[in-house]
């Protein structure tokens, strides 16, 4: 599992990579909740190169999207496929959180 | 395939390593693979989190075969009497602020499986998944 952020027109776009599962979750949070820090308020999370989420994952995300409100910022959720959007649909997270096919879309779409 | 661990939560990603070995050498197709990984993972989450009610050691037994072109996941615990697939979450939250973290895990198991089924069997919990192969 990999974290990586890059700033995308004043949104922080942050790639998750790899697996989000009960074994990489917890460090993962943490890296996640440090790199909110100071950082604009609006968020971009990019699952395209996430190969693999499961509900300890999904946990991530959640707690990734409070902070984000709580702080004033929008957070969308680009590139989710295969497996990890099935996870997404199934568990309804898919009409909870703000989910876009590409980066340019989800972009626009922050006010 | 035999696997035992104790139930300790940084064992599980041995048990996922196993599983993929497993469904590699056996020429699964990578959705019944990834339907596995996220089955084990929840469920031994589950037990390793909520099945015990002391702080002892206990060992939690997996077998992976392949039947009549199925996966066949066995998962063996000694934790408390607990049938997971009667405690899966109906709530579906409205909003971000509403959902409450855990209670996806079992529905994640039971869409993606094609069949689960869980049985207590002299002291121990038994559940036996089956994921079809389409290859």
């Amino acid at each position: 599992m990999n974290i990586s952020t890059r700033g995308l027109d004043g949104v922080l776009a942050i790639d998750i990579e790899g697996k989000l599962d009960t074994t990489t979750s917890a460090g993962a949070l943490d890296v996640l909740l440090q790199q909110l820090q100071g950082d604009p308020p609006n968020v971009l999370i990019n699952l395209a190169p996430l190969e693999f989420v499961s509900s300890a994952g999904l946990r991530v995300i959640l707690r990734v999207a409070k902070r984000v409100r709580a702080y004033g910022g929008a957070m969308k959720v680009t590139g989710a496929q295969g497996v990890v959007q099935e996870v997404l649909e199934i568990s309804g997270f898919d009409s909870l959180l703000d989910l876009y096919d590409d980066e340019n879309q989800a972009l626009a779409a922050f006010d | 395939m035999h696997i035992e661990i104790a139930n300790r939560l940084e064992d599980v990603a041995a048990v996922v390593t196993a599983l993929e070995a497993f469904c590699e050498n056996a020429g699964l197709d990578k959705t019944v693979t990834q339907a596995a990984e996220l089955a084990l993972d929840e469920l031994l989450t589950n037990i390793i989190s909520y099945g015990y009610v002391d702080d002892e050691p206990h060992n939690i037994e997996i077998d992976l075969g392949i039947d009549n072109h199925s996966l066949k996941l066995l998962v063996s615990d000694d934790g408390i009497a607990f049938n997971p697939f009667e405690h899966q979450a109906s709530y579906q939250a409205q909003s971000v602020e509403q959902q409450q973290p855990g209670g996806h895990g079992i529905r994640l198991v039971t869409t993606l499986m094609d069949q689960c089924v869980y049985q207590r069997t002299t002291g121990r919990n038994v559940v036996t998944l089956h994921k079809r192969s389409s290859a």
